[in-house]
């Protein structure tokens, strides 16, 4: 029963999404910040929800029938709780806003997390909440006046700029009688990197004037500091630098031009053009993690040579935007 | 979209598991939905229930999997037989609501999922409701109405889809923050629950009948008198019902309350006979300036008769008059009753019937008791007349009886003989029965009146309660010319108990433990509410609810009115009730790990280096790091571990690694003062 249910309820959805945008404007995308007012949530009795209605109106019919005052009160208080705690299911997501949704280093082919900061604004706590997707359902808590990081899984196939697609966060709390539920269709894609090649050959050796000179110690070729930025190795941090200024600060080591590896695009010959991707994108990571420089050549452009993460992110941003 | 699906996880296609924390929050609703039944369910089924319930969590600890089928299939039948034992047949009020108790106890043996778990609870709403079938009282109201919020905040713990701290069973502060969030939702819905119990239109007649047979009753006057059984009802206090007269309240002599009278004696008891003439057809005439005007607040007794004072003028509300002046109601009173009544203390009652008219009330059997007839039979043989023969009867009990409130057995065939000869003491109902014996026997009209006598008069309210320990019996002769005179002998061995009006007052020995003491003006002020309670809130019907606008000068609410009402209070009730309880959901939450992250924030804001809005952890101690350097370490691997506990949900339910940061936290010092200079 409930598949062929869910398929007819798709069906219609997908329907109403086609003829009604402005009825379902809430369900496509949208740009960021999405708020969640009161307009855009919806809300349904549960099935628990209706046998509780069941009992609830058996309780009023018989104390009503019998003149049984303090039964009436009791139905009337039960019912009462209820109707308040809709309003309070309602209100768990009244208010909330998605800020961004961001990924760190998605590749296209395996599990990537994408991190949704969701932000609490009117000073309530929102206990249990759900992001949910396609069976796949976050439970999270979210404080008051904070901001939460809600990290999802998803699996993007290809690489280049792709939607997160059309989330629902909803809610059954405090007693499961009601759910309330709002959809987040951001419409700000993410970038997906490309997959790298699982069995990758080794760096390639022969463009390096001098073997071995990528293994680089702290201290040598000194070239200047320069603000702390995220990724910095720790140990790169110039602390005594650091305690004079406010600020933290880090060593930068000059790099000469010729000890830098080549990443070249058109030297994969043997390759068709996404396996060359692959490949360089795997390259690509494996110098990061030697944390070596190098050269990347692609029929666009040419990049390098750099070392450093912020290097290695633009490096893949281009991999993944090839054509 | 190019999202592919994650495979589902099981939480949404199999039933989610019910938590050991969830179950004991189930289990202690359950038992106190219970106790609400604990005033009528037999102890036997009570304490077998409990010890399910007990055994139940026993069995959690054992193993996290129900008992397997071949035990929960004998435990229902075992009890479903001790239910049919104890209580009776389903179809009956106690049976039905027995089984329904029974039944909820055995689905908590075997509830093992949230669904379960939640269904449970919707049938305890319903099963609490059942309580008010057998009392209406307040205290059971407030108790009932807890047992509904506690079931709500149960329904808080069994969440689907609980998040890392229920999981990892953060018992005693999860179970505070949903008893607290429920109270107050409970606490917002109470105006939209007043205007509604006000405003909801009653039903004038009910739809359908009482779901229920009566006749098994409760303890009580009933229509049959047998040794011993009025004096089984000194202990019990239940109020039966409360007067206030309009004037002054008649001499405790004259508080004779007439119930039920018993005219047939089969050698064992006295039962009613089938006097069922009606009242006024009788001669009466009473004199004008004894009679009294009251209003009796009488309780659910589940029989059929009003107590009006001995002697009512005419029928009240809903009842008849029968010709021996007991006042029988038409159905049994299934639920409190307030009735307005006229009586007259001093009569002349069927003064002008002839003697062959009172043939009845010299039925005797032919062979009990014969040394009692023998007796009486020797006092009409000496020549006395009917006056001289009473007067002998109430010497003898005079001289050589004496009352007690614990009579010895007697053999039920030959009571009187061997009340009057052998024990020779007893309660007011031995004395009746045998005085009426012996007037009988010696050739007077007599007849058995059982009611209550006196009460107490509650001093905080200036009304009077009478108790099932106020039971009494009497007699009643007649005399040709003079009609039925009240002759209680009682009287003649302990006179105190008629004067002084309730028992408690008149023997001091009867008094229940906290009775007499200085308990006694609370338990007056508590009587007044229990009044207030009857009559304000357990009375409220159709026509009262009419009536409701009367002191605005409405003398009929209608229908469409008070529907009006209903909405327009009822949405203002509302509003207030959702506005006040969302104001108060907010406020710092009392995680202890965001009380410590707070505690850090403030560190820094010493500084100047306070947290914008838009900045999460991780972008707060980045940007504190660096304002901050010889504490940059510190400040960093702080917030990088904080955003791990907290929004990594691997990560959430490691309780020992919260812990360790929440030390952390606290330990944090932004001051230029270092540790180390400490030392």
């Amino acid at each position: 029963m409930a598949p062929e249910a869910a398929s007819w309820g798709d069906r219609l959805g997908r329907l109403a999404e086609r003829r009604l945008p402005a009825l379902t404007r809430h369900r496509q995308a949208e740009p960021l910040p999405i708020h969640l007012h009161a307009r855009r949530i919806y809300i349904l009795p549960t099935r628990f929800g209706m046998v509780f209605g069941v009992i609830v109106l058996a309780m009023l019919m018989g104390a009503l029938n019998f003149n049984n005052n303090p039964a009436l009160l009791l139905a009337f208080l039960v019912s009462g709780l209820a109707i308040v705690s809709f309003h309070h299911t309602v209100g768990q997501l009244r208010g909330i806003s998605l800020v961004s949704v961001s990924a760190a280093r998605p590749h296209a082919g395996s599990r990537a997390h994408a991190v949704f900061s969701l932000k609490e604004g009117s000073g309530r706590v929102r206990p249990a909440l759900m992001l949910e997707q396609s069976g796949q359902e976050i439970p999270f808590t979210l404080a008051a006046d904070e901001t939460a990081m809600v990290a999802v899984e998803f699996l993007p196939v290809r690489r280049g700029w792709q939607s997160i697609g059309r989330w629902r966060l909803w809610s059954e709390y405090p007693f499961g009688i009601v759910w309330a539920w709002s959809y987040l269709h951001p419409q700000e894609p993410i970038l997906i990197y490309p997959k790298p090649e699982a069995a990758a050959p080794d760096l390639p050796q022969d463009d390096r004037d001098r073997p071995g000179a990528q293994q680089r110690s702290p201290g040598d070729d000194w070239a200047g500091l320069r603000d702390h930025r995220a990724g910095d190795p720790p140990r790169h941090v110039a602390w005594k630098a650091s305690a004079r200024s406010d600020r933290l600060l880090v060593k930068e080591f000059a790099d000469p031009i010729s000890e830098a590896m080549v990443f070249d695009y058109h030297q994969l010959a043997r390759l068709h053009h996404e396996q060359r991707i692959s490949r360089l994108t795997a390259w690509v990571l494996k110098a990061e993690r030697a944390q070596a420089s190098f050269r990347l050549v692609l029929p666009t452009q040419q990049l390098g040579p750099a070392a450093g993460s912020d290097f290695v992110s633009r490096c893949l941003r281009e991999l993944a935007l090839l054509p | 979209m190019s999202t592919a699906t994650v495979s589902k996880p099981q939480a949404a296609a199999a039933p989610v598991a019910v938590g050991s924390l969830q179950l004991r929050a189930l289990a202690v609703v359950l038992f106190a939905a219970i106790t609400a039944h604990a005033g009528w369910l037999p102890w036997t089924l009570l304490g077998y229930l409990i010890a399910i319930i007990a055994l139940r969590l026993a069995w959690q600890r054992y193993s996290a999997r129900v008992p397997a089928q071949w035990i929960r299939l004998p435990l229902f039948v075992l009890t479903l037989a001790l239910v049919y034992s104890n209580v009776g047949s389903p179809v009956s009020r106690d049976g039905g609501v027995a089984l329904l108790i029974a039944l909820a106890t055995l689905k908590l043996v075997e509830t093992d999922s949230v669904r379960d778990g939640r269904m449970l609870i919707a049938a305890l709403f319903f099963l609490s409701m059942t309580a008010f079938l057998f009392s209406q009282s307040a205290l059971l109201t407030l108790w009932v109405a807890a047992v509904a919020v506690a079931a709500f905040a149960c329904l808080t713990l069994l969440r689907k889809y609980p998040d890392a701290r229920l999981l990892a069973g953060a018992a005693r502060s999860e179970v505070l923050a949903a008893a607290r969030s429920t109270a107050r939702t409970a606490a917002a819905a109470l105006p939209l629950v007043v205007v509604a119990f006000v405003f909801f239109p009653r039903l004038g007649q009910p739809l359908w009948g009482a779901p229920w047979d009566p006749s098994q009753g409760r303890t009580g006057i009933g229509d049959e008198m047998r040794p011993g059984m009025l004096s089984k009802l000194w202990q019990d206090d239940t109020p039966v019902f409360r007067v206030s007269f309009d004037g002054e309240t008649p001499a405790a002599r004259d508080l004779y309350w007439r119930g039920p009278v018993l005219d047939r004696f089969d050698g064992q008891a006295w039962t009613r006979g089938d006097a069922f003439d009606r009242f006024d057809r009788i001669d009466f005439r009473y004199e004008p300036s004894s009679v009294v005007s009251y209003e009796v607040l009488l309780e659910a007794t589940e029989r059929v008769w009003y107590f009006p004072l001995d002697l009512p003028l005419r029928a009240a509300a809903k009842s008849r008059l029968l010709m021996d002046g007991q006042m029988v109601t038409f159905r049994p009173i299934i639920a409190p009753r307030n009735v307005r009544m006229q009586s007259a203390t001093r009569f002349s009652f069927d003064a002008n019937a002839r003697p062959a008219e009172m043939a009845f009330a010299l039925r005797l059997p032919a062979a009990s008791n014969p040394r009692a007839r023998a007796l009486a039979g020797g006092w009409r043989e000496q020549g006395m007349n009917d006056a001289q023969i009473i007067d002998a009867a109430l010497t003898l009990f005079n001289q050589s009886f004496s009352y007690t409130l614990e009579p010895p057995p007697l053999a039920p065939d030959r009571s009187v003989d061997e009340f009057l000869f052998d024990t020779r003491i007893g309660y007011c109902e031995h004395f009746s029965s045998a005085f009426t014996f012996l007037m009988r026997a010696a050739g007077v009209p007599a007849r058995v009146v059982t009611g209550y006598l006196g009460g107490y008069r509650n001093a905080s309210g200036n009304y009077l309660v009478v108790r099932n320990s106020d039971a009494h019996a009497w007699s009643e002769v007649w005399i040709a010319g003079r009609g039925w005179i009240r002759v209680d002998p009682t009287s003649a061995v302990a006179p105190e108990r008629i004067d002084r009006g309730s028992i408690y007052d008149a023997l001091p020995e009867a008094a229940l433990w906290y009775q007499n003491s200085w308990l006694t003006p609370f338990m007056d002020r508590f009587d007044v509410v229990s009044r207030w309670w009857r009559q304000r809130v357990v009375d409220f019907d159709a026509q009262r609810q009419r009536n409701l606008l009367g002191s605005f000068g409405v003398e009929d609410t209608e229908l469409k009115d008070l529907v009006l009402l209903l909405i327009i209070s009822g949405s203002a009730a509302l509003a207030f009730g959702i506005w006040w309880s969302l104001r108060g959901l907010g406020g710092h939450s009392r995680d202890p790990l965001l009380v410590a992250w707070r505690h850090f924030g403030r560190q820094l804001e010493r500084r100047g280096i306070a947290r914008g809005h838009h900045e999460g952890p991780i972008d707060y101690s980045r940007r504190a790091a660096r304002q901050l350097p010889s504490a940059a370490g510190e400040i960093l691997q702080l917030g990088r571990d904080f955003a791990q506990l907290r929004y990594n949900p691997e990560h959430a339910a490691d309780e020992e690694a919260q812990r360790a940061l929440i030390r952390r936290l606290r330990r944090f010092r932004a001051s230029p003062r270092p540790a180390a200079r400490r030392r």
